[in-house]
């Protein structure tokens, strides 16, 4: 497996990145939401559209469209020798990194945006469940005629993890609690008051064990990071956060086919990344990890390798994840807080390793790992950046 | 507009005085792949593809094996199964469905081998468990189309 191991990481950099202002009654599209994260990414990095030659964006759900990141190159006239739009769902934004740096690496692009945005919150008003479903685009034989949910798919992961560690919705509550805890740090987070476990559990029940308050809401949002190899990087006004490893982690897509729940993508995906970095857990400071629901980020920071498995809702808990504690986690919030923008992770990795992380800065922050998880948790993408 | 067409005032009225259609399940669209697994379960009985090289049994979204192999037996199997997870749904994906809440979604692993998503039924949600005996029983949901769904064993 090894002789074919990528040779590019360390020599790629983040030097940009951005994301759309959010809230407030503006009507923006997914596009606009892409070309606003981006230009706010050049603008971060100090470059001009004309300065990017790659463009991989995700495919939003708000305003589907086939081709997606031809209408953001074609809005911002990026000259794009590179450019397609990637559908891995809630993995679109690491998994993006990881096409950019192998077609950097190739000689096929020097300077390459990544961006996902979503118009969910302005088109799926009303029952957002429903919503989504209805605006799915295919209908799955093996498990719509029985009335699953996507929230549903991730209790079945979360009732599987209770039957077999002994796990309660308190330990799922904890992660809850963790978010809202970075939240209430920061001036313009949209919750800010202090979250107990007793309310999570008080909250209406989706899709047992998971409650509203297992949830993330359900948002717009647009994100943008730019990669490009470290020779340039370094001639920027930013101080380079390097890619330093990243690896990909796949498993059946249909939950009754895959070996057990969660299955062992985002484990497969850290193994890799760990591996090509040369650093273990235990070495990183700070982890963005994908919670668009609780045991989500549960389940992958101990698939991540920060805690044995069946410890998730302790690390939480007890403090483990919080700003001093031993890996501080999702510290913007995360998708608990802002919702489901997925891109969140990597914005915030960047700004921990570069020290710009503001109140929730983890103090001298030198390797940081974003997670990101699609499927649900069928496929997965880890990335490790560090100065 | 067309002269014979509907004038769009009569077309409203008519929509409002006739009663709402119920909304519809999303029924499976078998094609050539898995047909026999949704007729079998039309005709009560559930089949699984066994893999002639080394016998073991899958779901029928599976088009190789694990070994490789790519020669299957359609085989019926007893439809005896366990629990392998399970989630009481509160919240529907569909309008189609809220009449039915709360009702449970299930994985089932059959003794055979191989699972199937699917629902629990004649069970009361706060009595079902990981790991309970469970059996087959069969909706049919269209014309050569069933559903499997299982009840306590």
């Amino acid at each position: 497996m090894s002789s074919t191991q990528a040779n590019y990481y360390g020599k790629l950099a983040f030097v940009g990145t951005g994301e759309a202002a959010l809230g407030g009654d503006r009507v923006r599209t997914a596009q606009d939401l892409a070309v606003e994260a981006s230009l706010a990414a050049m603008a971060d990095a100090g470059l001009s559209p004309r300065d990017i030659d790659g463009v991989i964006t995700a495919s939003p759900s708000g305003d589907p469209h086939f081709v997606f990141s031809s209408l953001v190159t074609e809005a911002l006239n990026i000259p794009a020798r590179i450019n397609t739009t990637l559908q891995n769902a809630g993995a679109s934004p690491c998994m993006g990194v990881l096409y950019a740096a192998r077609a950097i690496a190739a000689g096929e692009a020097h300077t390459v945006l990544v961006c996902e945005s979503d118009s969910r919150a302005a088109r799926f008003k009303g029952d957002k469940i429903q919503a989504l479903r209805a605006a799915r685009p295919w209908t799955d034989d093996w498990e719509d005629p029985y009335g699953l949910t996507v929230p549903g798919k991730y209790a079945l992961i979360a009732q599987r993890w209770m039957h077999r560690h002994g796990g309660s919705a308190e330990d799922l509550a904890a992660v809850a609690v963790a978010a809202r805890a970075h939240a209430g740090r920061q001036a313009t987070a949209p919750k800010r008051d202090p979250l107990s476990i007793e309310a999570v559990l008080a909250s209406p029940m989706i899709a047992s064990p998971l409650r509203v308050l297992d949830c993330c809401p359900v948002t717009d949002w647009g994100g943008a990071m730019i990669l490009t190899t470290l020779e340039r990087a370094r001639d920027l006004r930013k101080t380079p956060v390097r890619l330093l490893g990243g690896g990909e982690g796949h498993a059946p897509y249909h939950m009754h086919e895959t070996d057990e729940l969660p299955s062992a993508a985002t484990r497969q995906s850290a193994e890799a990344a760990f591996g090509i970095a040369g650093v273990k857990p235990a070495d990183i400071d700070t982890a963005q990890v994908f919670d668009a629901f609780t045991i989500a980020a549960l389940v992958a920071m101990e698939e991540l390798g920060f805690c044995a498995p069946g410890e998730g809702g302790r690390l939480f808990a007890e403090g483990h994840t919080a700003l001093g504690g031993s890996i501080p986690t999702n510290t913007s919030g995360g998708m608990m807080t802002w919702g489901n923008a997925h891109i969140i992770v990597l914005p915030e990795a960047i700004r921990q390793v570069r020290g710009e992380a503001g109140v929730n800065q983890v103090p001298n922050a030198e390797l940081a790992l974003a997670h990101g998880i699609g499927g649900p948790m069928s496929l997965s993408c880890t990335l490790i950046l560090g100065r | 507009m067309k002269p014979d067409m509907p004038k769009t005032e009569t077309a409203a009225a008519t929509a409002a005085a006739a009663p709402r259609p119920r909304p519809s399940k999303p029924v499976p669209s078998p094609s050539d792949a898995n047909r026999p697994f949704w007729a079998g379960c039309a005709a009560g009985e559930l089949r699984l593809k066994c893999c002639k090289a080394c016998g073991r049994h899958q779901a029928p979204t599976r088009a190789a094996c694990h070994c490789g192999g790519l020669a299957f037996d359609w085989v019926t199997v007893s439809g005896k199964a366990t629990l392998f997870s399970y989630t009481v749904l509160h919240r529907a994906p569909d309008p189609a469905f809220k009449d039915d809440l709360p009702y449970v979604v299930a994985i089932v692993e059959f003794e055979q081998g191989g699972r199937l998503m699917s629902n629990l039924v004649g069970c009361a949600p706060e009595a079902v468990h990981c790991g309970m005996a469970l059996e087959a029983v069969f909706e049919t949901v269209a014309e050569g189309i069933g559903l499997p769904k299982f009840r306590p064993a």
